[in-house]
C-alpha cells in the first residue's frame, strides 16, 4: 500500500516514513504544500497523511483542491491544533480522519489500516479469503491455522491483493502501489514476487488462491 | 442607609426641605403679622382721626367726650386726656373696669405701644397729641390684638400640619422617582452580570438608554472591547505557543515510538537520540522565548538602563556570532562611530544579535552581512542588512507578529517564530522604531532607532 506523507517538519517526516516502511508501506514524501498537491494529484497513492500547516499551500487547501478534482483518496489530517473548530474544519472539507500532534505511531498505523479497509468491503483488521487469514495489524498470515512466514515485500504484495480481493489488479497497479519508483516498470519483478508468494501461500495447499488473469494481471479469490 | 443613593437623597431632601420650610414659615409668619398689625394700625389711625374730628366738629361736648363713642366689650377702646394725664373721657369698656391707658410719650407724632389691657388681653394703643379748639388733648385709641393673634396662631398650626404632610408626599415622590431611576441601574448591572468569561463578546445595549446611563454603557463597552482583545491575544498566544511546542514534541514521540518498535543497531538509537536531543533543545528554546515574551508583555517590566558604547556592543555581538559566520563563509562588516547611549544593554544586545543571527541564518553561503551605526540629533540608527533570501512583500507586514514564520523559514527547524517579535518588543520598550526593507532574492535590511535621551 502506498502512502503519501505531506509534512514540512523534515525530522518528523523522516522518522514516520521509516516507521511506515518498516510496516510494509511504500512512502512518498512531500515537504511543502505545492509538492504535496502535485503528488496527491499525480501519484497512485492509497492514503494521504496530510499536515495542515505547510509552506506555500496549507493542508486544508490541498484537501479542498483534490476533493474538488474528484480525487477521493482517503486523507488523514495531522494537526497541531486541537480546537474542535480545526477538526471540524478539516472533516467538513473532506478529510476522512485526523490525528492531533503529538500522536501515537500505532494509532497512525491503525487509522491508516481503517481507511484502507473502508475502500473495499472489508470491515475488520483481519482479512479472510477461504481458509487464509491476513492479520493486517500484526502482519501475520495463516492458512488452515498454520503460520506462513513471508518477507516484508511478499507480505505487502499479498496485503495489496487482499485489500482488492475478488478484483483483478494489474502488474502496473502492483508496482505503483507496493514498490517505490526505484523499480523499472519493464522488469518482471512483480512476476518474481508473485512466484515467491505462490510458493509460500499456495504450493502446500490444495486450494489455490492467487490466480493469473491472462493479459490483465492477478486476482486473489477463494473459488 | 447613607451608603445608598436613595438614603442620601432622602437625607439631603429632609435637610433642604426643613430649612426651606422653616424659612418660608418664618417669612410668611412675619408677613402675616405685618399685614394684620398693619390693618390694626390703619384702623387705629382712622379711629384717632375720627375722634379728633368728632371733637373738632362738635361745638358741644361731643359723643366722644361723653365717652359714648364705642361699645363696651367690643375690643375697641379709646381715651381722651389732657397732656398732663387728666382723663377727659374714656370708652365704656375702660370706664366699666376703671382702667386707663398709659399716657406714654406725648409729642405731636403718633405713637404705638402694646400693653396688657383690662381684660388681660393684649392691646395695641395709638397715642397722639392734638391741639383742638377746645385745647390740647391726647387722643388714644386701642384695639385688642387677641383676634389677630388667634389668626396668626391658626396659620402657624396649619403650617405645622402642612409641613409633615408635604414632607411625606415629597419623600414618597423621591422614593418613587429614585426607585424608578435606580431600577435602570439594577437592569444595567443585571446585563453586566451576564457578561461572563464565556460570553466576552456580549455588550450592553446602548440604544434606548437614558442620557445619564449612555456614557456609562459606552465606557463599559469600550472597556469590554479592550478586555476581549487582550483575552483573545492571550488565548491566541497560548494556542500559538502550544502549537509550536507540539511539533518538536511529536518529533520526539514519533522517534521513540518507531525506534522502540523493534530491536535495532546501536547507530539507529544514537541517531534517534540525537534527533530527540535537538528537538528537546528546540523546545527549551521555544519555552525560554515564550517566557521572555511574557516578561516583556508584563506592565511591570522595566529596563535596566546603563550608559554604554553602542559600537562596542555591536563588536561584541559580531564576535559572539563568529562561529556561525565562519561556518557559512559570510563576510560581516561593522561601520560607524563610537556613540554612547543610556539603555538596557542586555536587551539591546539581544535585539542586535537576533537581527544579525537572522541575517546569517537566511543568507546564502559566502554572502555578506553589513551592520551600520549612525546618529542624528535625537536618535541613533542601527541597520543590519544581508544578501540573503529576502522576505516576500505580503509577509513583510506579518514578520513582527508572534509565532509568524515565513514559508521559507519553516524549513529551518530551529526557528521559534518569536525572535523578531521579541526584537520589536525590546525596541518598543526603549521608545524606538523598527523598519524593514526587503526584496526577495536580494536580501533584507532591518533598521531600528533608539532615542539618545531617555
Amino acid at each position: 500500500m502506498r502512502v503519501l506523507l505531506v509534512e514540512d517538519e523534515k525530522d518528523l517526516a523522516g522518522i514516520i516514513k521509516q516507521g511506515l516502511e518498516e510496516h510494509g508501506y511504500s512512502v512518498d514524501m512531500a515537504h511543502d504544500g505545492e509538492e504535496g498537491l502535485y503528488m496527491a494529484e499525480n501519484y497512485p497513492v492509497d492514503v494521504i497523511v496530510l499536515d495542515i500547516m505547510l509552506p506555500i499551500m496549507s493542508g486544508l487547501d490541498i484537501l479542498k483542491t483534490i476533493r474538488s478534482n474528484d480525487i477521493n483518496t482517503p486523507v488523514i489530517m495531522l494537526t497541531a491544533k486541537d480546537t474542535v473548530r480545526d477538526k471540524i474544519g478539516g472533516l467538513d472539507i473532506g478529510a476522512d480522519d485526523y490525528l492531533t500532534k503529538p500522536f501515537d505511531f500505532d494509532e497512525l498505523l491503525a487509522r491508516i489500516r481503517a481507511l484502507l479497509r473502508r475502500g473495499g468491503d472489508i470491515k475488520e483488521s483481519v482479512i479472510r479469503i477461504a481458509d487464509m487469514e491476513i492479520d493486517t495489524a500484526r502482519h501475520e498470515v495463516h492458512r488452515e491455522g498454520k503460520h506462513l512466514s513471508l518477507s516484508a515485500k511478499e507480505y505487502a504484495l499479498l496485503e495489496y491483493l487482499a485489500y482488492n480481493k475478488g478484483h483483478v489488479v494489474s502488474r502496473f497497479d502492483i508496482t505503483e502501489h507496493i514498490y517505490n519508483e526505484e523499480f523499472d516498470l519493464d522488469s518482471n519483478v512483480v512476476d518474481v514476487y508473485i512466484n515467491f508468494l505462490r510458493k509460500k501461500v499456495d504450493k502446500d495447499f490444495e486450494q489455490k488462491l492467487i490466480h493469473t488473469v491472462r493479459g490483465a494481471g492477478y486476482i486473489l479469490k477463494g473459488e | 442607609m447613607f451608603s445608598s443613593i436613595k438614603g442620601k437623597l432622602i437625607a439631603w431632601l429632609f435637610l433642604i426641605f426643613s430649612l426651606l420650610f422653616a424659612a418660608v414659615a418664618i417669612y410668611l409668619h412675619h408677613e402675616i403679622k405685618e399685614i394684620i398689625t398693619g390693618a390694626v394700625d390703619d384702623h387705629l389711625y382712622k379711629e384717632v382721626q375720627l375722634l379728633k374730628d368728632l371733637i373738632d366738629e362738635d361745638d358741644e361736648i361731643s359723643e366722644a367726650e361723653r365717652g359714648e363713642h364705642s361699645l363696651p366689650l367690643s375690643g375697641h377702646y379709646y381715651q381722651l386726656s389732657s397732656p398732663d394725664g387728666k382723663i377727659i373721657a374714656r370708652s365704656p369698656s375702660l370706664a366699666i373696669v376703671d382702667a386707663t391707658l398709659p399716657l406714654g410719650k406725648v409729642d405731636g407724632r403718633p405713637h404705638f405701644t402694646e400693653i396688657t389691657g383690662p381684660g388681660k388681653d393684649r392691646l395695641r394703643v395709638l397715642s397722639q397729641h392734638f391741639t383742638t379748639d377746645k385745647g390740647a388733648v391726647v387722643i388714644q385709641a386701642a384695639e385688642t390684638l387677641e383676634e389677630p393673634y388667634e389668626l396668626i396662631g391658626e396659620f402657624r398650626e396649619t403650617l405645622f400640619i402642612l409641613f409633615p404632610i408635604s414632607f411625606i408626599i415629597s419623600i414618597a415622590g423621591i422614593v418613587i422617582i429614585t426607585g424608578s431611576a435606580l431600577s435602570r441601574l439594577d437592569r444595567f448591572s443585571e446585563n453586566v452580570e451576564q457578561i461572563t468569561e464565556k460570553h466576552l463578546d456580549r455588550r450592553l445595549e446602548e440604544a434606548g438608554l437614558e442620557l445619564e446611563l449612555l456614557p456609562l454603557a459606552t465606557a463599559f463597552n469600550d472597556m469590554m472591547n479592550r478586555l476581549e482583545q487582550s483575552f483573545k491575544r492571550q488565548g491566541q498566544f497560548l494556542s500559538d505557543a502550544s502549537h509550536d511546542l507540539r511539533t518538536p514534541t511529536s518529533v520526539i514521540k514519533s522517534h521513540c515510538d518507531i525506534i522502540l518498535k523493534k530491536k535495532r543497531e546501536p547507530e539507529a538509537y544514537i541517531e534517534a537520540l540525537q534527533k530527540i536531543s535537538m528537538s528537546s533543545e528546540r523546545m527549551a528554546n521555544i519555552i525560554s522565548r515564550i517566557l521572555e515574551v511574557a516578561r516583556l508583555d508584563n506592565k511591570g517590566f522595566c529596563l535596566a538602563r546603563s550608559d554604554f558604547d553602542v559600537l562596542a556592543l555591536l563588536g561584541d555581538a559580531v564576535k559572539m556570532l563568529e562561529p556561525k559566520v565562519k561556518s557559512k563563509d559570510i563576510t560581516i562588516t561593522v561601520h560607524g562611530e563610537s556613540i554612547s547611549i543610556s539603555a538596557d544593554r542586555e536587551k539591546v544586545f539581544e535585539a542586535v544579535t537576533d537581527l544579525i543571527e537572522n541575517a546569517i541564518k537566511y543568507n546564502k553561503r559566502g554572502g555578506a552581512v553589513n551592520v551600520a551605526l549612525k546618529r542624528n540629533e535625537k536618535e541613533l540608527n542601527i541597520t543590519v542588512s544581508d544578501t540573503g533570501i529576502g522576505i516576500a512583500e505580503n509577509e513583510q507586514e506579518k514578520i513582527f507578529d508572534r509565532f509568524y514564520r515565513t514559508d521559507t523559514s519553516r524549513g529551518i527547524t530551529e526557528g521559534t517564530g518569536l525572535g523578531l517579535s521579541i526584537v520589536k518588543a525590546i525596541i518598543d520598550a526603549h521608545g524606538g522604531r523598527i523598519e524593514l526593507k526587503s526584496s526577495p532574492g536580494e536580501g533584507s535590511s532591518f533598521t531600528f532607532t533608539l532615542p539618545l535621551s531617555s
